[in-house]
């Protein structure tokens, strides 16, 4: 079919809507009338089937019905205008209406930029707002879900465990503003233990009230106990003096050492107890059943957690420490090759027991070996050369005391003010304000507080 | 029906949502303001202009007036209910007039398809034995039959070939006029024209004609 043979067809058309006979036609196209004959036939039948006649009266009822459909609509919108949100829409939609004359797709696409943008305003202002409410405050809930989203959207799970870390050691900061404020208010919080008396508890310098009624939860089967150094949870009321009342303290990450009775895909029977496996449990290579290990533990609703399970090739191992802004070389940091060398790290000594020392929040264990020079108490500033265990602990082999003099560049001490009185060595004081000069942040921690067990077991240190 | 579903429609059955001058561009944009308002001399207007079309479009595809204009009816509430729910036409009136016809036609025929059928050739044996006057009530029941079935083999064809069938021969519009409606041009409408009438006279056979 070329375009001849459709102008013909055309021409023949129009005489055949002018009235005039097909064959009147085929004179004027005779090599195209075998081919088209039909084709027309069949468009005249076409054409017959036209009714041009419009009745007036269906023009006249449909009038009618479309007037008081109209009405109708008229009176609704006014109702709803009153109430609605009309004056709101109106301007919109003529908005919208403006740039749909120029392409429909355009108004569209203003009225979804539209409602985005303005979602996005409002929802960033919320977040925005939200981030500094404390628990108790209306907007507290949007800063908790948005912490939970923006926990769960983190593909790497290392990722997500330092914003777990943070957020962590945000509720402690919330708890602390709540204190200042004098604002009594149900928290829950998770910090580090950091010195236990028979009233009150420091946890992450948050002073925590012991009372008849606290629960105090230990580990399994009660064979874990608290000690400075334990990462703990606690749920309580922020009181006008200045404390946190615990209604309930339990203990959050611990080490448990037992023997490995059955290993299973979801969970190992480690002495009777079921710890949970989970794609980021670090497991040592070549634990059997039998064997003697040391599990690192987290305690949550669903059960224990197995964090890790580690040979027990050491008698001490490091009890667990959250401590984002760690200056020492973590034992996952530490290559195969470099355990058995020595490392340095120089701090605040911070607290003093039995089997180990806490210097700027790193726990190092002090063995019958290590070289202690004389003089040394809480707060001063020391350098200790330790070693890597295997299982990831550190164990002291020289600590020294050093003047703030021979500090090296990148060390800065913390300020922290002296005790009132200097030759009373059974009382300690904790660090009252904390300055950190990188982050131009100070932490409140109560002045004075007595630890009378960390001063014996310095005392008992050889 | 949504905007993205009704876009697709209007696509798959031809009609060009730009498909009109800028001239009348203008003055359905005006006629579109004032039809906004719900203002009864606007509606009435609007109404008396393209009503004619509409129903034409509808009688053409059906072969019963009153359902026609129960088809034409429907199409102007259908239009102010979208103009109430901001969903009417912005630019081409016309366009979304005969859109909403052709698709309510096309309900209407899903509904008939959906009926027990008759069986039309056994119609057509006993009266084409019969001499009959052209006035004869026989002839014109049978002159009914034979529309209906040209109307149903009209609705057999594709969207496009249903359309400009309709456009060209049931509203009398020029090729150029198709041609804007469908967003083509008149040699593209020209050659789907001729298309759709071969397909028409292969679906009805030689005996209809």
């Amino acid at each position: 079919m070329n375009q001849r043979h459709l102008d013909a067809f055309d021409k023949c058309m129009e005489l055949l809507e002018a009235g005039i006979p097909l064959e009147d036609c085929f004179i004027k196209y005779p090599d195209l009338e075998p081919e088209m004959r039909e084709i027309l036939k069949t468009a005249k039948k076409v054409m017959d089937l036209r009714d041009e006649q419009v009745p007036i009266e269906a023009i006249n009822r449909s009038r009618i019905k479309l007037l008081s459909r109209a009405k109708l609509l008229v009176s609704g919108k006014q109702n709803t205008s009153v109430f609605g949100v009309q004056w709101f829409i109106k301007p919109i939609r003529r908005i919208v209406n403006g740039f749909s004359r120029l392409s429909p797709l355009a108004g569209r696409l203003v009225l979804v930029s539209g409602i985005t943008g303005v979602l996005i305003l409002f929802s960033s202002g919320l977040v925005i707002t939200s981030a500094k409410s404390l628990p108790g405050d209306s907007l507290y809930p949007v800063k908790r879900a948005v912490e939970d989203i923006s926990v769960h959207l983190v593909p790497n799970s290392e990722t997500r465990s330092v914003y777990e870390i943070n957020y962590s050691q945000q509720r402690v900061e919330e708890v602390k503003r709540l204190i200042e404020l004098k604002r009594i208010q149900r928290i829950s919080f998770e910090g580090i233990l950091e010195s236990i008396s028979s009233t009150s508890w420091i946890i992450s310098g948050i002073p925590v009230n012991i009372n008849a009624t606290t629960t105090i939860v230990n580990g399994p089967g009660g064979t874990q106990f608290f000690e400075p150094g334990s990462a703990v949870e606690v749920e309580g009321i922020t009181n006008v003096q200045g404390w946190v009342v615990a209604n309930e303290i339990h203990l959050r990450e611990y080490q448990y050492i037992g023997m490995v009775e059955k290993i299973f895909t979801k969970y190992w029977q480690i002495s009777g107890i079921k710890f949970i496996i989970t794609s980021g449990t670090q497991i040592d290579i070549g634990i059997q059943e039998g064997d003697d290990v040391t599990v690192l533990v987290r305690s949550e609703d669903s059960g224990l957690h197995a964090l890790a399970i580690l040979h027990d090739v050491h008698p001490n191992v490091t009890p667990i420490m959250p401590q984002p802004n760690l200056t020492t070389p973590m034992s996952s940091q530490v290559p195969e090759s470099n355990i058995e060398e020595d490392h340095q790290i120089t701090g605040d000594l911070d607290e003093i027991s039995g089997k180990y020392w806490i210097v700027s929040g790193q726990i190092i264990y002090v063995v019958g070996g290590t070289h202690i020079s004389d003089g040394i108490n809480i707060g001063d500033s020391i350098s200790v050369v330790y070693r890597v265990e295997l299982n990831g602990s550190y164990t002291a082999i020289e600590i020294e005391k050093i003047d703030n003099d021979e500090h090296p560049e990148e060390y800065r001490p913390r300020e922290t003010p002296e005790s009132g009185d200097e030759s009373d060595s059974q009382e300690t004081s904790t660090v009252t304000i904390n300055v950190d000069d990188e982050r131009g942040e100070s932490t409140y921690t109560p002045e004075h507080q007595e630890t009378p067990e960390a001063t014996e077991e310095h005392q008992a240190i050889p | 029906m949504s905007y993205w579903q009704s876009l697709a429609t209007y696509n798959k059955i031809g009609f060009h949502r730009f498909g009109v001058s800028p001239r009348q561009m203008s003055v359905e944009s005006s006629e579109i303001d004032l039809l906004n308002t719900l203002d009864p001399q606007a509606i009435t207007a609007i109404h008396n202009r393209y009503y004619p079309e509409v129903y034409r479009f509808a009688r053409f595809r059906v072969s019963d007036e009153v359902i026609a204009e129960d088809i034409a009816g429907d199409v102007f509430m259908h239009l102010l209910d979208a103009v109430h729910n901001s969903r009417g036409p912005y630019t081409n009136l016309r366009g979304w007039l005969l859109r909403t016809t052709a698709n309510i036609v096309n309900d209407h025929f899903r509904k008939i398809y959906n009926r027990p059928k008759e069986d039309s050739s056994e119609i057509l044996e006993n009266s084409s034995d019969l001499y009959l006057s052209q006035s004869d009530p026989v002839v014109i029941s049978d002159q009914a039959e034979r529309n209906q079935l040209l109307q149903l083999a009209i609705d057999k064809l594709t969207s496009a070939q249903k359309l400009v069938i309709t456009l060209r021969f049931g509203n009398r519009f020029s090729l150029e006029e198709t041609a804007q409606l469908m967003g083509k041009k008149a040699n593209t409408i020209k050659a789907l024209q001729y298309r759709a009438l071969a397909a028409l006279r292969q679906k009805l056979g030689s005996d209809l004609l």
